[in-house]
């Protein structure tokens, strides 16, 4: 091999590995967000299904959504207000129900749960 | 001129792509510390209600036996949005939490296969329950 091709080569080969192992992690982190949207609205439709009383499912759910953590952004940085962020006009009590209603319609959860949990809120 | 383009090129595109890898590895460890944070805050909120026991065990039930999709690798530290540490949720406390929470999900994993499942499930309701799990939930409130 010429030796003028070996730098170029390990940069085409530390490229191809670097490019593999970052679609690995997309998958990955798609994945771990999927079940996590699962878990979410399986939990839901548990409390939904419950024998609790409607009042206070409805503060449950207040609470839940209060109290979820942010969705991860890029590098941690929070977009919400800017320009890029999804949120508009959809009637959503804040990011925690957002959340939550995302994972209950993108799981096709029943349309019973979906209006307990969601009301007016639909995200886009 | 040739070699000169196809040295700058093979750096560039080598740059690119570690850029790639080293942002996707970042959103990757985001992902679990919110999956995780977000079940426990759940599970936390659930336990401070004020709905019957009966109720509260069919929801945390719920809770832990879907925690173990997809592989679990539990990483807090990683979260956008961890959450204060107190006197009673010492870094060596989480650090178990973490640890009961994958062998939940472990136990999980091996009931829902099949394999020795009755006592497998039986070691993840027994989890579930212990005095562990449980105060690990106020670890996670805000």
């Amino acid at each position: 091999m010429d030796k003028r091709q070996i730098f170029p080569t390990v940069m085409f080969a530390l490229a191809g590995a670097s490019f593999l192992f970052g679609t690995l992690q997309y998958f990955q982190a798609s994945a771990i967000l999927v079940a996590s949207q699962k878990r979410m609205a399986f939990i839901m439709t548990t409390i939904e299904k419950s024998s609790v009383a409607r009042a206070d499912k409805k503060e449950l759910y207040a609470n839940i959504a209060d109290s979820l953590p942010v969705s991860p952004g890029l590098f941690s940085i929070d977009f919400s207000g800017s320009f890029a962020s999804p949120a508009g006009e959809d009637s959503c009590r804040n990011d925690g129900q957002r959340t939550i209603c995302r994972a209950l319609i993108e799981q096709y959860s029943d349309a019973s749960v979906q209006s307990a949990v969601c009301g007016l809120c639909s995200p886009r | 001129m040739v070699r000169d383009f196809t040295m700058i090129f093979s750096v560039m595109v080598s740059i690119i792509s570690l850029g790639f890898a080293v942002y996707k590895n970042i959103e990757a460890g985001n992902a679990r510390g919110f999956a995780y944070e977000q079940t426990y805050r759940l599970m936390a909120i659930v336990n401070q209600s004020a709905i019957s026991t009966s109720a509260k065990n069919d929801i945390f039930h719920s809770g832990f036996s879907s925690l173990g999709t997809p592989e679990p690798v539990i990483n807090f530290s990683d979260s956008s949005a961890s959450a204060p540490a107190d006197e009673t949720c010492s870094e060596y406390v989480k650090a178990q939490c973490i640890s009961a929470a994958r062998q939940i999900a472990d136990f999980n994993a091996i009931c829902e296969k099949g394999n020795g499942a009755v006592d497998a499930c039986a070691q993840a309701n027994a989890l579930q329950t212990s005095s562990l799990v449980q105060s690990c939930i106020p670890c996670f409130i805000n």
